[in-house]
């Protein structure tokens, strides 16, 4: 088990450039870290790429965190998933070509969720494509709402609604084809 | 704030369950790799100019070798173009050399200076210390090109031999070495003399 170091004591070593310091709070934020680029990603090898891009930005800026306006950890999870966002947007390009006034909800069997590992939840999620596989963890994940996430990807309302709406549909096609 | 589905709340559920990969030193190593590329670790604040400042200790161990092997591929080619010049007389001093007459037997007497002879420079190839005559007689010298008409030119002196009047008798190296003959008998012993009485 790792002693959780002071976060102050950790920032102070950080912002001097102390590898001891850096490395003690990569190792405090690890799980926290790569659960949330697991989310952005194919694989491990993926969840990987994110993760060491991202804490290389979290030294290099650590003068720029601010600690009135918000927790270490909103300050940690922003940066992890602006680097899962770039990942899936070096896969793919976010296309404007097609929007949606409203969201479809297609319905989805709750049980055949409850039975299924977080595993295999997650596997369904990365085979989206992933345009759509970023909006449905923004959205259904993270709780980011169309507008927030339109501002994110740097696309329009409409299309990030469109690719929550594909992202259901394909679920629930790959949740019918398990029952 | 999103208004989310019920199974969208189940999934949120499930990946938080979902057991975190040990990458964990993986990871790190290559987070220090580009650390160390990006913003190298300082030990201890240095002035800039001090040579104990980490670059300069970077920059030092790649000049290093570079400037000794430029020292000494200089000093051998001036060496080389000091053989093949012996014209040179830069770093050359006259050399006086005694010679000792072979008619001169008593070792003691002071040298005359009729026989001292100018040689011309000899070149110190830097192996041979040039302190005195005797070192000079001892190495052998060599000419490459031929000396000009105005600089004498050396004198051939044959190796002095010693008188051996002059030279203490040796010892015997058999200590107590016994005498020749009969002992009693002197060398008038044998001298023969014609006595009267034999005269017919």
């Amino acid at each position: 088990m790792i002693a959780v170091a002071n976060d102050i004591d950790l920032l102070e070593g950080c912002l001097s450039n102390d590898r001891k310091a850096q490395k003690l709070l990569y190792q405090q934020f690890y799980e926290f870290a790569m659960t949330i680029a697991m989310r952005y990603s194919r694989d491990e090898m993926d969840a990987g790429d994110i993760m060491s891009h991202a804490f290389v930005k979290i030294f290099k800026s650590i003068r720029s965190y601010d600690n009135t306006k918000g927790s270490l950890h909103a300050w940690i999870k922003r940066i992890v998933v602006n680097e899962g966002l770039d990942h899936i947007k070096s896969r793919e390009r976010f296309s404007e070509n097609v929007e949606l006034e409203t969201v479809e909800e297609p319905p989805i069997n709750n049980s055949v969720l409850e039975q299924m590992g977080a595993e295999e939840i997650m596997e369904l999620i990365a085979k989206l494509p992933p345009a759509t596989h970023a909006v449905f963890v923004l959205y259904a994940v993270e709780g980011y709402n169309h507008r927030e996430i339109a501002e994110k990807l740097g696309i329009s309302e409409g299309t990030s609604k469109w690719h929550l709406s594909e992202a259901r549909k394909t679920l629930q096609k790959q949740l019918a084809h398990l029952r | 704030m999103n208004q989310k589905a019920t199974y969208e709340i189940a999934i949120t559920e499930k990946l938080r369950q979902l057991p975190v990969p040990d990458m964990r030193d993986a990871i790190w190593s290559r987070i220090e790799q580009q650390l160390d590329l990006d913003m190298p670790e300082d030990d201890e604040p240095e002035s800039p100019d001090s040579p104990n400042n980490s670059s300069w200790r970077k920059t030092g161990w790649k000049v290093g070798p570079f400037a000794v092997i430029v020292a000494i591929i200089t000093l051998f080619f001036i060496n080389q173009n000091n053989r093949s010049n012996p014209n040179n007389t830069s770093d050359r001093t006259p050399i006086k050399t005694e010679t000792v007459s072979p008619q001169t037997n008593d070792p003691t007497s002071p040298p005359s200076t009729k026989n001292t002879v100018n040689t011309p420079p000899v070149v110190n190839n830097g192996s041979t210390p040039v302190n005195g005559s005797d070192s000079v007689f001892n190495q052998p010298m060599i000419f490459n090109q031929p000396l000009d008409s105005s600089v004498n030119l050396p004198v051939f002196i044959p190796p002095v031999v010693q008188n051996s009047s002059q030279s203490p008798p040796k010892q015997d190296s058999v200590p107590n070495k016994k005498p020749r003959g009969v002992t009693g008998i002197k060398d008038q012993d044998y001298h023969i003399t014609l006595k009267k009485d034999s005269v017919p």
